[in-house]
């Protein structure tokens, strides 16, 4: 099981908020806390069981940074004004940074949404059943996620453009 | 309803494929899976129970044994990759589920699932898994595409991991001694190593089980104050009985 998951934890664990520097330890949380239960987990259901495991996993180390940034931090709205140069457009880990920046700033309840379906390719059938929510909310919210992605995104694009070209 | 087309298909933007890209493409660190499995394994050290989880698992009565023929299914999946990497030839794995589950009883479950509602509930009914095609899962596809290509672990991390198995072995088998010598090994030989952490955990059981609880104590203190966090703090606790 850990071959099998342990790249789709990461992802979902950093998708959903973790930060990088503790990916690490949710990783490992993540399965630990389901070698525990393995008595209530179905053999065909280990996926969804880490999933889920794995979102609150991240609710909990955004709770964290969310407190740790009213102390030491900074305003992300600052940090996605970073200009982009055009050659880092398509350097990964730049990519990363600014995915993380448009992310952070979407509604938790429609960033979830978009991950699970933008970025795992979940069906909204399957959503709906991890989230426990009705199939019709995961509609209303994925399209209200994608909406707002994209408006973050061309936002900072148009920024970036305007910044470069002046 | 059918399920509208992803972004990725048609991005309006270079900007929006990189992003959504860099999101697909998220794997784990090298040092992420034998971390995963040292931390499993290295739980299974300082309670030793294997052996009396396969007993316990024997006397189940019959009416337990369609539950317990599950769970052997369902820990293969666990247990075997964890028990195969650390060294045990797959078809001598005496593990059980229990074994595993009894393998980490010392780690409490993250504060956020104790206090969340238990996701059995919505994994019992849930349709997820009936409507998860195996091996056409668009998620699994993303994950696997990128798994084959993944290269295997570097060998010194493979090394470092024989190394820390040898120490956990010995540990495992009621000679503290000699896992203190296989761990002063490890230091000599990957003075920078990835596994450090996991080395030092061993080492604080090592030396509360030789009789060194003092030394024990104080290592597990400077560990906690380092690692207040870290998955293993309670392992570490416990070993030196803080």
């Amino acid at each position: 099981m850990v071959d099998r998951y342990l790249d789709f934890v990461a992802r979902v664990l950093r998708n959903a908020g973790t930060p990088e520097a503790e990916v690490d330890d949710d990783v490992q949380r993540t399965f630990i806390a389901v070698a525990n239960r393995l008595d209530d987990v179905r053999p065909d259901a280990e996926k969804s069981f880490l999933l889920q495991t794995a979102l609150r996993m991240a609710a909990h180390a955004r709770r964290t940074l969310a407190r740790r940034r009213e102390v030491h931090d900074s305003d992300a709205q600052l940090r996605i004004q970073t200009p982009l140069q055009p050659e880092q457009m398509l350097d990964q880990k730049r990519a990363r940074e600014l995915l993380d920046e448009v992310l952070e700033q979407m509604a938790i309840e429609l960033r979830t949404v978009f991950v699970l379906y933008e970025l795992e390719e979940l069906s909204m059938t399957e959503i709906a059943a991890t989230l426990r929510i009705p199939q019709g909310t995961v509609a209303s919210r994925l399209r209200r996620a994608r909406a707002d992605f994209r408006d973050r995104v061309r936002a900072l694009s148009g920024s970036t453009h305007a910044e470069v070209g002046s | 309803m059918s399920d509208p087309t992803r972004l990725l298909s048609s991005p309006e933007s270079e900007l929006e494929r990189a992003l959504l890209d860099a999101g697909r493409s998220y794997t784990a660190s090298s040092s992420m899976r034998s971390k995963t499995l040292l931390a499993l394994g290295l739980s299974a050290v300082a309670t030793s129970t294997a052996p009396a989880a396969v007993a316990a698992s024997s006397s189940l009565t019959k009416a337990a044994f369609s539950k317990v023929a599950v769970a052997v299914v369902v820990i293969g999946a666990v247990a075997a990759p964890v028990w195969r990497y650390l060294g045990h030839p797959a078809s001598s794995a005496p593990v059980t589920k229990a074994a595993v589950v009894a393998a980490v009883p010392a780690l409490p479950p993250p504060a956020v699932v104790e206090s969340a509602p238990a996701p059995v509930a919505a994994l019992e009914p849930a349709p997820i898994a009936a409507a998860e095609p195996q091996p056409s899962t668009p998620a699994r596809t993303a994950g696997s595409t990128r798994a084959a290509a993944k290269p295997a672990a570097a060998p010194s991390l493979s090394a470092e991991l024989a190394a820390l198995d040898a120490a956990r072995s010995s540990l495992s088998h009621g000679d503290p001694a000699a896992a203190l010598s296989a761990l002063d090994g490890y230091n000599r030989d990957f003075p920078r190593g990835r596994l450090k952490t996991e080395a030092e955990v061993l080492r604080i059981g090592a030396l509360a089980k030789s009789g060194q609880g003092e030394a024990a104590r104080k290592r597990a203190e400077a560990f906690l104050r380092v690692h207040p966090d870290s998955v293993l703090a309670s392992r570490v606790r416990s070993y030196a009985g803080l």
